[in-house]
């Protein structure tokens, strides 16, 4: 077990690099000196090309990379060129408003989805079926930010139930988490539904049935069971366009996290800012990923078995 | 040359197979209601905007400031009220569904040539080749495309050729993984080795033998891409990121409304109520077509 999960641990480590690289030499492409940025308008040259020399502009691009990195495991990600204190410390404390966020998101889809899915496929055809279809079509293409402006505007500021602005306590998340909910749970009933069809066409269902296993024994320990593994596999997808959607919703709901971070960054050319943001919710997204295939590993026998022979 | 292709491509016999086959995939996307309503959904999306300077003038109802007529709700005169500029909703809408289709069909067509190539190569000359290329894909593939897209704004500035670059380069993976795909599934059939023994180039049998026996997935990932390219163009420019808000477009219109949605609802309610149309276009007319192409459906 211990040799599956250091393998995937070992398994992130370049997929976290080449994001890190990617993003790099993206921003590498930004115009405009950052030396002068500093400095503003009227700075010298001389003290320009000393700023550049001290801030290392000068080296090559690779060496500059390699340093970042050398740089990022010792958790020191540079310094804003906008506030011009280090950029962990502001991402630190608005990182954990995004992720709740999409946590929130995530598992309100799960605990109304899932269900919805299961009783659809089930009942294949009847009008609860045709109704939840139906719902999920609409739902998927609704843009989470429009859907959060309605909310806002019917349970903020004409019924006054929620805060319009800001997350004071936690009802402010309430509105938030349910508009990012409503985007995934449209993908959540539609993977579970159609995984659950798969399932229940399978012949070991007919043999519990046919060995007289009560209705509601084989949907919890035949059917879902086996459909469980693909729709994990959907939530850790969903993690990561969660995270997209709640940086995207903050702005609806003025909440502040990564997405409004990233924005005013990017409008003021702040590059490390920006730089650090993408790696952090990147790096975060991958741990996600990395907790979803450990989780694999104890619910799915197959893989479980095949390390412990390993091991033998 | 046509004949013998699809003659090859099934290994069916008669070289009027394709035709019907066309047929019988287009009669079974038609059997499907919900497919034939996303059809129409987008005849009307595509008549509405292109023709939107039959309903309105660019300049007059769209562009120009006019202070005296502002934020009037929907009436006879303005059908979807005026913004905050006296400018026309109803115009703005209209222009905006064709900033939206302009930015959407040129992302797509860019990702799906960027894929195509990609993964053609990577499917067609196998080992290394494809390692490599596929890695790369996997990490690009691993970044939020928001992200990419973020950081390639960041870097490019905001406009209409830079969104369009920073959509396609995160939809590329996409594109290139399912040609690669469709590509190993065809490549090792006679038909191919057949070409290749009378001496094709590899270039021509990828070009003329292999993709047009894949393009089926490739279609129907185009159009599911359109929906989630129309998303992403209107949450990026609603954050401002996207186009400048001069321009009419339904997600900078959204955000230039926010203020005053609480007693100008309706500023709200059309842009968004024309995104959710579009998507759903889209995703109807992309779930309907994979239903009619796929093997395992047909009766």
């Amino acid at each position: 077990m211990f040799k599956y999960i250091g393998k995937r641990i070992l398994m992130m480590i370049p997929v976290v690099l080449g994001i890190s690289f990617i993003i790099f030499t993206i921003l590498a492409l930004t115009p405009g000196d950052p030396a002068q940025m500093i400095l503003g308008e009227n700075a010298s040259l001389e003290a320009i090309e000393e700023l550049r020399e001290e801030m290392g502009l000068n080296e090559n691009f690779l060496f500059r990379y390699v340093k970042y990195i050398g740089g990022a495991v010792t958790f020191h990600f540079g310094d804003s060129y906008r506030t011009g204190l280090p950029v962990v410390e502001e991402i630190l404390t608005r990182l954990p408003n995004t992720l709740a966020l999409a946590f929130f998101g995530i598992g309100l889809s799960v605990v109304i989805g899932v269900p919805i899915g299961i009783i659809s496929a089930v009942k294949q055809y009847s009008v609860f079926d045709t109704v939840s279809l139906g719902l999920a079509l609409i739902m998927t293409s609704i843009p989470a930010f429009w859907l959060g402006l309605m909310l806002l505007l019917l349970f903020a500021l004409k019924l006054g139930w929620f805060p319009a602005i800001g997350i004071t306590d936690w009802t402010g998340f309430i509105l938030p988490s349910v508009t990012l909910a409503i985007g995934s749970m449209a993908t959540m009933i539609r993977m579970t539904r159609s995984t659950m069809l798969e399932v229940i066409r399978e012949d070991y269902i007919r043999t519990a049935r046919a060995k007289g296993a009560g209705e509601g024994r084989i949907i919890r320990r035949h059917e879902l069971r086996n459909a469980l593994l693909p729709i994990i596999t959907i939530i850790g997808i969903n993690f990561g366009l969660q995270m997209g959607g709640a940086m995207i919703c903050e702005t609806v709901f003025s909440i502040p996290g990564m997405g409004s971070l990233m924005i005013t960054s990017v409008r003021q050319k702040d590059v490390p800012m920006v730089m650090a943001s993408v790696l952090f919710v990147a790096v975060a997204i991958s741990l996600i990923n990395l907790l979803i295939d450990i989780l694999y590993a104890f619910i799915d026998p197959r893989i479980k078995s095949q390390y412990v022979k390993a091991s033998r | 040359m046509e004949n013998t292709k699809t003659k090859e491509a099934g290994g069916m016999p008669a070289p009027t197979k394709k035709n019907s086959q066309l047929k019988t995939i287009g009669k079974r996307y038609l059997k499907n209601r919900l497919a034939v309503f996303g059809l129409v959904l987008f005849l009307v999306l595509i008549i509405l905007s292109l023709g939107a300077g039959l309903f309105a003038d660019y300049e007059a109802d769209a562009i120009t400031h006019n202070m005296q007529a502002r934020l009037q709700p929907p009436g006879a005169d303005h059908l979807f009220g005026t913004d905050r500029y006296g400018r026309d909703v109803f115009a703005r809408v209209l222009f905006g569904g064709r900033i939206s289709l302009l930015v959407g069909t040129l992302t797509i067509l860019i990702s799906l040539a960027g894929g195509s190539l990609i993964g053609a190569a990577a499917g067609y000359y196998g080992g290394k080749v494809d390692n490599i290329l596929m890695r790369i894909m996997d990490v690009f593939l691993a970044i939020p495309s928001i992200l990419l897209a973020i950081s390639i704004v960041a870097a490019l500035g905001n406009g209409m050729m830079n969104l369009m670059i920073a959509l396609s380069v995160s939809s590329v993976p996409r594109f290139a993984r399912i040609v690669r795909s469709s590509i190993l599934t065809v490549k090792g059939q006679d038909f191919v080795e057949a070409a290749r023994a009378y001496g094709c180039r590899n270039r021509k049998i990828i070009l003329y033998h292999i993709l047009p026996n894949a393009i089926g997935p490739i279609i129907v990932q185009a159009t599911l891409s359109m929906a989630n390219t129309i998303l992403m163009i209107s949450s990026l420019s609603f954050v401002g990121l996207g186009l400048p808000s001069s321009i009419p477009e339904w997600g900078s219109m959204l955000s230039e409304a926010k203020e005053f949605m609480r007693y100008d609802p309706y500023l709200i309610a059309f842009p968004g109520i024309a995104i959710v149309l579009a998507v759903m276009a889209f995703n109807l007319i992309g779930d309907g077509l994979r239903d009619a192409l796929d093997p395992k459906l047909r009766n």
